[in-house]
């Protein structure tokens, strides 16, 4: 079998065999002996994510400041040669040149990344916080010093995405971005591949100056609408107070549509005005976007005040997700949302949810430290497999941890819902911005300036590129009447899929002002039954006592592949707003299908007995 | 001279070779005898008294656990006990604690532990090992969950995330070190460029030693880490690491403040580590056996644990009103009987542990004993300083400082060359003198990291201690203190240091620029390179007199200091500053540096932290989009080359403000979290009012284009209207705009009266205008205007005499729909 071929391959008990050969019979019989008795202990080492993906280094000079420092300053990369010299100083001297080799004073604080249409498909625009964007030819495949630079566009105020608008031509620069304060094409009109029209494509929403108000997007959805989301700002002064809007019911000021995601429309065509439409309310710091393979637009949400963890929400039309103050646009003519009268605060997401209409829980809840502490982009697997066995999934950026999570979704009673896992970490700063390459490399935009992080650098470009080795991973987790079905990477061992190889905790956070939550009804929910499809690749746990809008975390340290191999990571974190209906059944040993539409299934007796 | 050189060598050879923790010690001192790092580097060298040798060696082996004692109080509260128990079956295995209690030292080569079962018969001592072991087995405690934050980064199951590198570097530069041995195969730059090590190597240990450098030049002994990996996995190491206090509250292994991760780093290093694995001893295997006995086998291990004197030492659940082990009160033991701990046991002789000292370990404790308790007195700082192992990284009064075979490990993070000063850390010298009491506490405590440039680490300490300790610094160079005080006090200092004028700060700044800049930071900025004590943290720590004092005449305050004199001879090097008034000017210092918030940056400070970020539109436009005071949350500064410089309010839709001069920092809009409105760095700032350029209620602002040359052009558009406001230099360096107006399109196709034709409304700005025929000015910026074609109506004041001038623009009336107005601005000097 291939799959047991790959894995004695990964296997450094291999390696340690080949090469002891050499060294006599005896130290490998010795060795043998020792291999058998340590084997439980070994495993775990065995398996590291770097098996699978690994991570390239694009750019990471490492920080010689804090990244919280008052005056903070980038620094170059102290290996390179020189430091002293004025070598390749360019935007000071010669700004739009073309050049191979990374600039010195070109600092990747990526905060963007769209491609570019080039033949090679290696073409990367890249934003950067300083407000600038430039064109990378070879950042999937070269090094920096190989790669060629040149600088599009510069003067931006702090842009936080960027898209390709579409125009087909190879060196004509055709880009779009939002900045603090607009949406902005940025057009090479006279076809020199430089920026020369910055084009206001949308503006008008409530900037008061406070720093916390940042602005995130574009995403480019399949309608061709651009959707962007508008962080709140904090304890205004009342000096910045006349850029708010303020809801006396509520009594709540905010910048207007701070808080909101919003839709622009019509941007694109010739005599029509583009209409800015307010979508949905209720983000805290929505820094990163993205839409699925459905084409329906997610953002997530950063722990803060009324935001319990990190989330990810599905941006639909009249949903509120947490922060209250963006009600201050509410009665605005174009707000989706009218007449909430109050806020339910203080209570357990499930009250708050079932008192407030308007209030939609996110299709993912991010548990604190387990799934990071900051969520930011969010980046489909659209590689149909050039990324690995995770095609259509969702990868999600995560900041203070300096890794990347990764989400399955469902839609269960219409709504999205599903359960995040950990992909990789080690990354050399904070996950900013993600972008999948056509051949499936995911480049990864690193900035942490202002807060802290993991990681060496404070900013910088990394790559994954995945090995061709497939990870034992929980690959899906759906919600069941019973339980949860998981679908797995490789096939699992029957044996091991016993009750005692799950743990399945559950618990859900309070909705209040303060920052964060903590976990509430904490409980630990029996598994009474485990059930192992015939192709060993679905596992089905019957569960008693599902809660719904409770965070169902499971641990799944027994659980072995063919081989005797634990999973990669054994964690997966399903958010159950909604418990499916239907009978109450055990899995069938059908073909995995598309889950959307319920199967007919057959009654199943079970008992914990039969499973063991 | 070269025998001389040789000699020296040899020294460090040993130092070097013996790095490894075994092998050093081995050739000191048997593995059964206890490690009590004072006397294995001071006391059996003769660097200390005996009698304080031997206090130590006394309080650090516990002794007063059992043994009730008045000399408790000559040392800082109780001396170090075990390791908490209460959750022994959460971190140690059950053949662990077997084979510790059966061979304590076989297992943790000099340990601190005494054989407790050295006299016990074998048959008994097994079972009562076992039961031990059972009850042990029953003290459990789940680790404590890490509360995470954005400065707290606790990724899931981080114990297992550890990096064998990173842990390396980590282990090898933050301090540890200082005490544990090195990894031989770590590679620094050793001190072959140390000037100064260089000279003593040339003179041989007889006038070393009588110098009193002996010490100094001697290879520091390595506290013992033990079989790391026989005890520990990966997450009690982790854990352990995180808060040693939390598992051993008398530990003298203090608490480094680290990341959960960073703990795990250096858990994964630990354990890769092979010269910490012992491979001499393995663990008793057949103890988990034992596990299977009945319940009640664990509470006669409670009783055993009781009856043998662990629980004098180890604190562990479930032991309540626990009778104390019966042990002799301290000054009726006879230390030369065979029924003293420290002897060894004939075997009719009454139980007892036995701790395996040496004789120079003895010795000590013998002169101790033999003082009367009396003599020993208050708690002094010296041996508070030894008792905690301060000395093992500081130096106070000629003992202690990193040893000198551990220096080279230190550096400078960027490894910027700043002597011993800016990589080792610093000496306690009248550090009472130096400090306020509440900075030693906060340092103490963790609160004052002043020396981030350096890779080792200050670690943190309990409350209890650092109260204990402070208080011994103060009170002990309380004289050098009041000397201080006193001399400033004659000096008028006082006075000088409460005035309000600006100008006494003002010159102070002025004074910084004489060196101070050139090896301190200053609120965070420095010049380019320059790693130091940030000077903004001084008037928080240091007492005034000290400060004083110490600018005087440093070398006279800190040995070897690289600091210079600025006052050699009472004399000021900067005569023309405040006139040259050494104690004026002292005073000023103080105080710029006290209020340095209100007050400028030093002024070549400023320049090179603009040297990056400031804006310099040399030959072509420069843009930047930020927040402006006036020109708004949408501001966009445009740096023009003929040094008339503009902010255009894209919320507003027109030019708000001009300056010459210098154009713009950018720092604030680039790298700051704050994102502070940018200033204009020029003069003549000329604010203009905030009216929109069409008069309009739907005017839409379209964005820019950039014109060849680099000039900006604004695009405005109104009911069809569209407006490009261009900017550039004008030749007379101020700024030419050039307002092209195109007209509704399909309006031009309709011949119609021109009544009806839509008209455009421009607002000029400033309002402050008078006109003639030849243009128009204001007091503060002059305006010219030309508007074409010529038939326009120009300059119609709107509202009397009160609002703003306009330009009506009658589509009618253009020609081809177009309008040109251009207006030259220029900002008197």
């Amino acid at each position: 079998m291939t799959d047991f071929g790959m894995i004695v391959k990964r296997n450094n008990h291999w390696k340690l065999m080949q090469s002891m050969a050499g060294r006599g019979w005896l130290a490998t019989l010795g060795f043998l002996l020792t291999m058998e008795s340590s084997v439980s202990a070994q495993t775990a080492v065995l398996s590291q994510e770097s098996d699978y993906y690994t991570i390239e280094t694009f750019a990471a000079p490492d920080a010689t400041v804090s990244s919280r420092a008052t005056l903070w300053r980038p620094n170059r990369d102290s290996r390179l040669p020189d430091p002293q010299l004025p070598n390749k100083k360019l935007q000071t001297t010669t700004p739009d040149a073309t050049v191979t080799g990374m600039p010195d004073d070109l600092f990747l604080e990526v905060s963007g990344m769209a491609w570019l249409p080039d033949s090679s498909g290696d073409s990367l625009a890249v934003a950067i916080r300083k407000g600038e964007v430039w064109r990378i030819d070879g950042a999937v495949q070269r090094s920096a010093s190989q790669a060629v630079f040149r600088r599009l566009a510069s003067g931006l105020h702090e842009p936080l995405g960027l898209v390709h608008a579409g125009a087909s031509s190879e060196n004509q620069v055709d880009l779009i971005t939002v900045q603090r304060g607009e949406v902005t094409r940025l057009v090479d009109r006279d076809g020199d591949g430089l920026v020369d029209e910055y084009r206001t494509l949308a503006d008008g929403w409530g900037v008061t100056g406070h720093y916390h108000e940042y602005a995130y997007g574009p995403v480019l959805d399949q309608q061709g609408s651009l959707w962007l989301s508008l962080n709140v700002g904090l304890n205004l002064k009342p000096d910045q107070h006349k850029h708010t809007v303020y809801q006396a019911g509520l009594d709540v000021r905010q910048g207007l549509w701070r808080g909101w995601g919003l839709r622009l429309m019509d941007w694109n065509a010739e005599h029509v005005k583009p209409t800015l439409q307010p979508v949905c309310a209720g983000m805290r710091s929505p820094c990163g976007l993205g839409m699925n393979l459905a084409g329906d637009v997610f953002y997530t949400d950063q722990q803060g005040n009324w935001v319990a963890t990190g989330s990810l929400h599905h941006m639909q039309t009249g949903a509120f997700f947490h922060h209250p103050e963006s009600l201050a646009s509410m009665d605005q003519p174009d707000s989706p949302i009218r007449d909430v009268r109050q806020i339910p605060a203080g209570q357990l997401i499930p009250e708050a949810a079932a008192e407030m209409p308007a209030m939609r829980p996110p299709a993912i809840w991010f548990p604190y430290k387990e799934m990071g502490q900051s969520a930011t982009d969010i980046q489909v697997d659209r590689s149909k497999g050039g990324f690995g066995p995770f095609a259509g999934q969702l990868f999600v950026g995560e900041f203070t941890q300096a890794s990347i999570n990764r989400v399955f979704l469902e839609r269960v009673d219409g709504q999205y819902q599903g359960a995040c896992f950990p992909f990789l970490s080690g990354f050399a700063s904070a996950v900013l911005r993600l972008a999948q390459a056509n051949d499936g490399t995911m480049m990864v935009g690193l900035s942490n300036r202002g807060w802290s992080s993991l990681g060496s650098a404070s900013f910088g470009l990394q790559r994954i590129k995945w090995t061709g080795e497939v990870p034992f991973e929980i690959k899906e987790m759906r919600a069941k009447p019973d339980g949860f079905e998981l679908t797995t990477t490789r096939p699992v061992a029957a044996v091991s899929a016993t009750p005692d190889a799950f743990q399945l905790d559950s618990y859900t956070y309070r909705y209040h002002k303060d920052y964060g939550s903590d976990r509430f009804e904490v409980k630990e929910l029996p598994i009474v039954g485990v059930k192992v499809s015939d192709d060993g690749r679905r596992v089905r746990l019957r569960v008693d006592g599902l809660r719904k809008h409770f965070v169902h975390a499971l641990t799944a340290s027994g659980l072995r592949d063919e081989a005797g191999h634990p999973l990669l990571h054994d964690r997966a974190y399903y958010t159950l707003n909604a418990i499916p209906s239907g009978s109450q059944v055990q899995p069938s040993t059908e073909t995995i299908g598309d889950d959307k539409t319920p199967r007919p299934k057959k009654e199943v007796a079970s008992s914990p007995s039969e499973t063991r | 001279m070269p025998s001389f050189f040789r000699c020296f060598l040899i020294l460090i050879l040993t130092g070097v070779a013996s790095a490894h923790p075994q092998d050093q010690i081995a050739c000191a001192m048997e593995r059964d005898v206890p490690f009590v790092v004072s006397h294995e580097r001071f006391g059996k060298r003769g660097s200390i008294e005996s009698s304080l040798d031997g206090q130590l060696l006394v309080s650090e082996l516990g002794c007063f656990a059992c043994h009730e004692s008045a000399v408790t109080s000559s040392m800082l509260g109780d001396g170090p006990r075990g390791p908490n128990l209460d959750d022994a079956a959460t971190r140690l295995s059950p053949e662990w604690i077997a084979s510790m209690l059966a061979s304590p030292s076989a297992l943790m080569p000099h340990t601190r532990m005494p054989d407790v079962f050295a006299t016990v018969a074998p048959h008994e001592r097994d079972r009562e090992i076992q039961a031990l072991v059972a009850f042990l087995m029953s003290q459990d405690r789940q680790y404590p969950e890490l509360k995470a934050s954005g400065r707290y980064v606790v990724p899931l199951e981080y114990w297992k995330r550890g990096d064998v590198d990173r842990g390396r570097e980590a282990f090898h530069r933050v301090g540890c070190v200082a005490c544990h041995a090195p990894d031989q195969a770590f590679e620094v730059q050793r001190f072959e460029d140390d000037q100064r090590l260089r000279l003593l190597s040339e003179l041989d240990p007889e006038e070393l030693e009588e110098l009193g450098l002996a010490d100094e030049l001697t290879p520091i002994p390595s506290i013992p880490l033990g079989d790391v990996k026989q005890k520990y996995v990966l997450r009690s190491l982790t854990e352990f690491l995180l808060r040693p206090e939390q598992h051993r509250p008398s530990t003298r292994m203090p608490n480094f403040s680290l990341q959960p991760m960073e703990a795990a780093d250096l858990a994964a290093y630990l354990l890769a580590r092979e010269d910490l694995s012992s491979t001499t001893v393995s663990l008793d295997q057949s103890t988990s056996d034992w596990l299977v006995r009945p319940a009640d086998f664990a509470a006669y291990g409670r009783e055993v644990f009781v009856r043998r004197g662990c629980a004098s030492c180890h604190a562990v659940k479930g032991l309540g009103e626990s009778e104390p082990l019966v042990a002799s009160p301290w000054n009726e033991i006879d230390l030369q009987s065979p029924e003293s701990c420290i002897q060894q046991p004939d075997a009719t002789g009454r139980w007892h542990p036995l701790y395996r000292l040496s004789d120079s370990q003895r010795n000590a404790i013998n002169v101790m004993a033999s003082i009367s308790t009396s003599t020993v007195g208050q708690p002094q700082a010296a041996p508070a300083l030894l008792q905690w192992n301060c000395v093992a990284c500081h130096q106070r009064h000629g003992i202690g400082g990193v040893g000198v075979n551990r220096k080279a490990f230190f550096e400078t993070v960027g490894n910027v060359d700043l002597g011993d000063e800016g990589r080792l850390a610093p000496s306690l010298d009248h550090v009472g003198a130096k400090l306020t009491s509440t900075a030693i506490k906060q340092t103490l405590q963790g609160k004052s990291r002043v020396r981030p440039h350096m890779t080792l680490r200050m670690p943190v300490f309990s409350s209890k201690t650092t109260g204990l300790l402070t208080g011994l610094l103060v009170s002990a160079d309380a004289a050098t203190r009041r000397g201080m005080e006193k001399d400033a006090e004659a000096h008028g200092w006082k006075g000088l240091v409460r005035t309000k004028e600006r100008e006494v700060a003002a010159a102070g700044r002025t004074l910084m620029n004489v060196g101070c800049i050139q090896c301190h930071m200053f609120n965070g900025a420095s010049l380019p390179g320059v790693v130091g004590v940030d000077l903004a943290s001084v008037t928080g720590r240091l007492h005034p007199s000290w400060f004083r004092s110490f600018l005087l005449s440093p070398q006279n305050w800190k040995e070897r200091t690289r600091m210079p004199s600025f006052f050699e001879n009472g004399k000021s090097q900067k005569p023309d500053v405040l006139a040259g008034d050494v104690e004026r000017q002292l005073a000023s210092m103080w105080l710029y540096l006290s209020d340095i918030e209100k007050h400028a940056l030093p002024q070549k400070i400023e320049e090179a932290l603009m040297r990056d970020t400031e804006l310099r539109p040399l030959d072509r436009p420069v843009l930047i989009r930020t927040f402006m005071a006036h020109a708004g949350t949408r501001a966009i500064a445009i740096g023009l080359p003929g040094g008339t410089h503009l902010a255009y309010d894209a919320e507003v839709g027109n030019l708000a403000t001009l300056w010459r001069g210098r154009f713009l920092d950018a720092a604030g809009t680039w790298y700051s979290r704050l994102a502070p409105p940018a200033e204009p760095l020029g003069q003549n700032v000329t604010h203009l009012e905030k009216m929109s350029l069409i008069s309009s209620d739907d005017v839409v602002f379209d964005g820019y284009r950039i014109a060849k040359d680099g000039a900006p052009e604004f695009q405005l558009s109104a009911g069809g209207w569209r407006v490009t406001d261009a900017y550039r230099s004008s030749a007379s360096g101020g700024i030419e705009r050039r307002i092209v107006v195109k007209g509704p399109a399909d309006h031009l196709e309709v011949p119609g009266p021109t009544d009806d034709m839509p008209v455009l409304t421009l607002n000029l700005l400033p309002h402050h205008w008078s006109a003639n025929q030849n243009g128009v000015w204001s007091s503060e910026v002059s305006t010219t205007a030309q508007v074409g074609p010529p038939w326009v109506d120009v300059c119609e004041r709107a509202d009397g005499e009160h609002g703003p001038w306009q330009v009506r623009l009658s589509l009618g009336e253009l020609d081809e729909g177009y309008a040109t107005v251009t207006l030259f601005y220029e900002i008197s000097e």
